[in-house]
Formats: C-alpha cells, sequence, structure tokens
C-alpha cells in the first residue's frame, strides 16, 4: 500500500475481528475507504456487513483490530459510542430507526444536536446564544431536509411515523446529514424500495457525494451499486473476498462462489 | 402546483385574522372554558359521596362523548392553539380566584394547596418519565428526601423554609443521581424493579435511621414559612376579603407550579428536551447520534428529582409533620398514576392527572375501603380505553417564517435538475 493512499484515506479498518462465540462475525478485515469516495460493501446475508457498521459506531466491541478515522487517525474501537458521531461519522439504519413521535424537523434537530453546545441551564433560561443557536439549527434542518426536494419540508411538523417507507429512508439520510459528517455510512439505502425510487435514491447519493460526504453503504440492489459505487468490497463469512471495480469484483471466482455456489464458480 | 399549496397550508401559521375574529374566537373559547370551570367547581362543592359518584360518571360520559366526536375535538383544539394566550390568562385567573370562591371553606382551600403539592412531584416524575421514557416507580423518596430535609434543617438549624426548600430540592436530586447511576445499565422493566426496590428500602431506612428522621415518632412542630415579616399561619387578606391562613400554602404551591412548568416546558422545546425524547423512542439511535446516554439520563432523573423535593419541603412546612408513612409505596404509584393517567408528556394532562388523584379520593371517603380497588379499576380502564393518558401529548408545530418558507420552496432540489424542471412531478402526499 502506497504513502499518498494511506494519507488519504477516510477510514481504515486494520485486522478487524469480532466472534460472537464461536462464530467469527468479522474475520480480520483490512481496507480503506478514501476522501470522496463511495464505497459499497456487498455480500450474502449474514457475512458481517451490518457487523462492520456496528463496529464503526462501536455497538459492538471488537474482538482485535482497529478502525482508524480521520486525520490524524483516531481508533473507534476505542471511543464510546456518542462521541464517534461528533468525530464524523453518521450513519443510517436497515431497520429503520427514525424518532417516530418526533416531528420530521425534530428528527433533523436531533441529528444536529451534537454540534450544538445549549447545556441544561442554557436550555431553562435561554440567553442569546442558546436562541441563537436554536435558530440556527433551526435553518439548517429545514436545509437539510431541502436536500430532497418538497418530500420532507412539506411534512416537516409531522410526526416521522406518518411519514411514507421512501420519506422514512430519506429522513434517516437527512438526519444522518445533519450532523455534519464527513463520511456516512448508509445501511441498504433503497432496501423495499421500487425501481423509479431507487433511480431517485441513487441520484441523491451521487448529489451527497457531490456535496462532499465520503459514502460507504451496504447494498444488494446491484443497479444502485453499479451506478454509483467507486469501489466495492465483497465480504463473505465475515472476509473480505474481492475488492475493485464492480465489473472485477463481478468476475472474481470467490464472489460467484459466495453467491452461487461453487457450481457455478467452477463453470465461470 | 398542489403540493406547494399543500406546503404552504402545512407551514405558515401566521396569525391572519381581524380584530372582530379575534375577539370572536376568544368569546366562544371562553365560553367553553367557562363552562368548564363551572361544571369543576360544582363537582368540588359536592360533599356527598353518592351525588359525587354520580357526577363522575356524568363528567366521564361527557368527556369521552366529547372525544368522540371529533370534530367538536379538532374545532377546540384548534380553537385553543389560536387562543394560548388567552387560555393562559384564563387559567391564571381561576388558579387566583380559586381561594376566593371558597373563602368559606378552608378544607378545600388545603385540599388545592395538597393537590398542587402533587402537581409539582407529578411534573417532576413527568421529566424523567414524560420526557425521557424512564419509568421510576420510586418517587416517594425524593418526596421524602426533601421533605426530611427542610424539616430537620429548620428544627435543628433555624434554616428557614426557602433556603430549606431549595436544599431539600438538592438533597432529593442527589438521590435521584444515586439511584440513577447504578440503575441506568438496565432498561425497561429492570429499571421499574430496581426503582421499585429503591423505595422500598429508603422506606425502610426512613423508619429505621432515627438520628436523621426520628423513626416513627415522626418529626413533628415543622415551623411554617414566612414571607416578608408574614406568617404563613396568618389569616391572607386580599382584594378586601378576608381568606382562612390556607391561602398562604394554595399561593405558595401555585407560584411554585408556575416555575415548575416554566421550568419543564423550556427543557421539553430545547436541545436537553429533544435529546431525552429521542432517547425515549430510540435508545440506539440517540446513541448514535452523539446523545451520551448515562449522562442525559443522569440529568434527567435529577432533575425530576429535584422537583419531587421541592414538592416534599413544601409538604413538610405546610403540614407540619413528617411520618414515613407519607412516603410509603402507595404514594409512589400513586405520583406514576397521575403521570400515566393524565397523559405522559403532556404538561396540562399531568397536572389534570394529581388534581383528580387527589381531590376524588379525598371526597370520596364514604368508600375509602374500596379505595385502592377504585384505583385499580381506574388504572385497567385507562390502560384499555385510552393508553396515551386522559389529554395524549401532541408534538408542538414550528412557527416557522413565510418568508423562510418561500426560500426553501425556491430552493429545495437546487443541485438537482430533475427537481428544479419539475418540482410537482411525482407527488408524494402523507399516508
Amino acid at each position: 500500500m502506497s504513502v499518498s493512499v494511506m494519507s488519504s484515506a477516510i477510514l481504515s479498518a486494520r485486522s478487524l475481528c469480532k466472534n460472537f462465540g464461536g462464530i467469527h462475525a468479522v474475520q480480520n478485515l483490512d481496507f480503506d475507504i478514501k476522501k470522496g469516495e463511495i464505497v459499497a460493501i456487498i455480500g450474502p446475508n449474514g457475512s458481517g456487513k451490518t457487523t462492520f457498521f456496528n463496529l464503526v459506531m462501536h455497538l459492538y466491541d471488537a474482538t482485535s483490530g482497529q478502525i482508524l478515522f480521520g486525520d490524524p487517525p483516531v481508533d473507534l474501537t476505542k471511543q464510546p459510542t456518542h462521541k464517534i458521531n461528533a468525530l464524523g461519522v453518521a450513519r443510517t439504519f436497515q431497520t429503520l430507526r427514525l424518532f417516530p413521535n418526533l416531528t420530521v424537523l425534530e428528527n433533523a434537530l436531533v441529528g444536529m444536536s451534537v454540534r450544538q453546545e445549549t447545556g441544561f441551564f442554557g436550555s431553562i433560561f435561554r440567553p442569546p446564544s442558546a436562541r441563537r443557536e436554536e435558530r440556527e439549527a433551526e435553518e439548517k434542518a429545514l436545509d437539510v431536509l431541502s436536500f430532497f426536494g418538497p418530500r420532507l419540508i412539506s411534512m416537516c411538523n409531522e410526526p416521522a411515523r406518518n411519514l411514507s417507507y421512501a420519506n422514512r429512508r430519506r429522513l434517516e439520510i437527512a438526519r444522518a446529514m445533519a450532523s455534519s459528517p464527513t463520511l456516512l455510512l448508509l445501511d441498504e439505502p433503497v432496501a423495499g424500495m421500487n425501481p423509479t425510487e431507487t433511480r431517485e435514491v441513487m441520484a441523491d447519493i451521487e448529489r451527497l457525494n457531490g456535496r462532499g460526504y465520503s459514502v460507504l453503504l451496504i447494498e444488494h440492489d446491484m443497479t444502485l451499486v453499479e451506478g454509483i459505487a467507486g469501489r466495492v468490497v465483497a465480504f463473505d463469512h465475515g472476509a473480505k473476498i474481492a475488492e475493485g471495480t464492480f465489473k472485477e469484483v463481478c468476475r472474481d471466482p470467490e464472489v460467484i462462489r459466495a453467491y452461487l455456489g461453487r457450481k457455478h464458480a467452477a463453470s465461470a | 402546483m398542489p403540493e406547494i399549496d399543500f406546503i404552504q397550508t402545512q407551514l405558515r401559521v401566521e396569525d391572519r385574522r381581524t380584530l372582530g375574529q379575534k375577539a370572536r374566537d376568544c368569546a366562544m373559547l371562553g365560553a367553553v372554558l367557562a363552562v368548564i370551570t363551572g361544571l369543576f367547581l360544582f363537582g368540588l362543592a359536592i360533599e356527598s359521596s353518592r351525588y359525587l359518584v354520580l357526577y363522575l360518571v356524568f363528567a366521564a360520559v361527557l368527556f369521552f362523548g366529547w372525544q368522540r366526536f371529533a370534530a367538536l375535538d379538532a374545532w377546540f383544539k384548534g380553537l385553543l392553539r389560536r387562543n394560548k394566550i388567552f387560555a393562559g390568562v384564563f387559567l391564571a385567573a381561576l388558579l387566583v380566584c380559586y381561594p376566593l370562591i371558597f373563602r368559606h371553606d378552608a378544607y378545600l382551600i388545603h385540599m388545592g394547596a395538597l393537590a398542587g403539592i402533587f402537581v409539582i412531584m407529578a411534573l417532576g416524575l413527568n421529566i424523567t418519565l414524560g420526557f425521557a421514557g424512564l419509568l421510576d416507580v420510586g418517587f416517594a423518596v425524593y418526596f421524602a428526601a426533601g421533605a426530611y430535609t427542610s424539616a430537620q434543617l429548620s428544627i435543628h438549624f433555624g434554616i428557614g423554609f426557602w433556603p430549606g426548600l431549595v436544599l431539600g430540592g438538592l438533597v432529593a436530586a442527589f438521590f435521584g443521581f444515586l439511584v440513577a447511576w447504578p440503575a441506568l445499565r438496565v432498561e425497561g422493566h429492570y429499571l421499574a424493579m430496581v426503582t421499585l426496590g429503591y423505595g422500598l428500602m429508603m422506606n425502610i431506612l426512613h423508619r429505621n435511621f432515627k438520628f436523621l428522621t426520628n423513626g416513627t415518632d415522626g418529626v413533628i412542630n415543622i415551623p411554617p414559612p414566612s414571607i416578608a415579616g408574614h406568617e404563613f399561619v396568618q389569616p391572607l387578606s386580599l382584594f378586601g376579603l378576608q381568606l382562612p391562613f390556607q391561602a398562604n400554602f394554595y399561593y405558595l404551591v401555585v407560584a411554585l407550579i408556575g416555575i415548575v412548568v416554566f421550568v419543564s416546558l423550556r427543557l421539553q422545546n430545547s436541545r436537553v428536551g429533544r435529546c431525552w425524547e429521542a432517547i425515549r423512542e430510540d435508545e440506539i439511535a440517540a446513541k448514535c447520534f452523539g446523545i451520551d446516554l448515562t449522562r442525559m439520563k443522569v440529568i434527567a432523573f435529577s432533575t425530576g428529582a429535584f422537583f419531587g423535593g421541592v414538592g416534599g419541603a413544601t409538604f413538610a412546612h405546610m403540614i407540619g409533620f413528617v411520618h414515613p408513612d407519607n412516603f410509603m409505596l402507595l404514594t409512589s404509584i400513586t405520583i406514576l398514576a397521575m403521570v400515566l393517567i393524565g397523559g405522559a408528556g403532556n404538561i396540562m394532562g399531568v397536572a389534570v392527572g394529581a388534581v383528580l388523584l387527589i381531590m376524588i379520593p379525598e371526597r370520596l371517603r364514604d368508600f375509602e375501603n374500596l379505595r385502592l380497588l377504585l384505583f385499580g379499576i381506574a388504572m385497567v380502564a385507562i390502560m384499555i380505553f385510552r393508553p396515551q393518558g386522559l389529554l395524549p401529548n401532541v408534538r408542538r408545530r414550528r412557527d416557522l417564517q413565510e418568508t423562510q418558507v418561500d426560500r426553501l420552496i425556491a430552493d429545495s432540489g437546487k443541485d438537482d435538475p430533475k427537481m428544479r424542471a419539475a418540482p410537482a412531478a411525482r407527488p408524494e402526499q402523507a399516508t
């Protein structure tokens, strides 16, 4: 690995392992995401993709290895979860985890709270600085919601549970954007969406990338992966089995074996 | 473009009513509120348990009948939302006038003050349970901490009521912190079990730590408060009317409720409140968005406990006598029921719940033996028919400026050519 690649990496997994009892959910994982890239992780169900996201957010303790983020690099496996967002990593959830009874706008505002400073007494006494911060946060939250056109703003005073499924996924992304991250982790952003919506989300992710966010996404929808991922990493049984452009990874015999079985791999 | 129209009706809450319309709205709201108030005051004046039962059935039918007519309910809520200030003034006026109306009935004024103390405590639990979603079944611990602290400080150290009030609150907050720190390792039912055990354990300590609490003899002769030379045991004259001394405590409690409501509202509509609500809704997501769960939960527990302590200190100085029996499990459950029956998270609802749960049992003395049974039936009925409480929590709608909205509509999706070309290409309405 060349020095220049090292220096531009925003997130690097180093010999990362995670065992659940005897199961090796993530095995000796090594890979980098460079600044400004869109990287897709693919792999069969149970191959450790979401486990990797949970390790990045330190929802799980890594068995061994490191996850280095940012410059200078910080080992995320040693950071408490609530500090990781402040460092600049924000994620969405495959199984939607919005705050259902909070309004759309409040969901975005919670995403922003990590960038706010008003504490307990500031909240009660509301000095001018707290008022200003709240006004600015509201502006920024509306701005983030407007990324998706009128879809979310038009609902901004509605509880998130009233949103349609696709709009909930959009709100997950908007909430993540609200925390001003440098790296976005998207866990199956188009799961359950129809082809039209998928195309739209693809365009949205490219626009996100255009705004300077590095994106790491997990996806089963190969149209999306082919369309936007600069690089693809394939997982199987918790280990990285292939890495490269979409075409390269598609032709990789290991990947064919993982998805289709040995017979197909031999004939490929 | 129908979609844009939709946005504008959703966001613009600017008041465009003429003065005449405003006056008419206020008059209508005033009339409705006056009828509700009249019914409430009439209920208070009923002394016979039998008639009161009839009255309660009538009130329940009225309330749930009202709720059945969605149009009526929506009309009233709209009216209330448009005339918030008027409604607030009406409520404040009612609270001030209450002792004047019942100036010949010292007992009712005393009951009002006692109910107010429980409103303070229920609002404290509302912060822990309603806002942050943490089930605390040992709230009487903070009630006791505040009561014993201010009582003993005033008896042994001559510390007045006012500093005692704050110190009582602080000691209670410390007791909240004490249980929160270890207990927050567990969630949900387990947290309830830990706080339940904490409440039972502390009550045993109240009985046995004689050097602090005087044991089962209780603390007696707690001096009443005074303000600017006016002793709270002297009658109060107001607007040329002579009020019984209980009115002093009543007004003190109303003022304290004002402070607690103010703090609750400020916390609810701020970063701290949003973080609490995020924790209540989804802990994992909250954690991933940078919210320090332990810290925020400890703050929620301590703040709630502080108000519990303030209620306790007021109670001690009003009654003049503190006994461990005041702080048994039943007290904790009553306060919990106030929050749940009233509507967790809704400040007005919790206050109503507290008033009902103090006033009704007090007036139904004939059925004293059945109290727990009736209480249980009421709880079960609420959980079946109206699990969100009598007055459910509603989301605050944010008032956004017109210019802001216009700019956003113009800007929305500006770096997406597809959106700009056809903003209403695929209208997607709410389900």
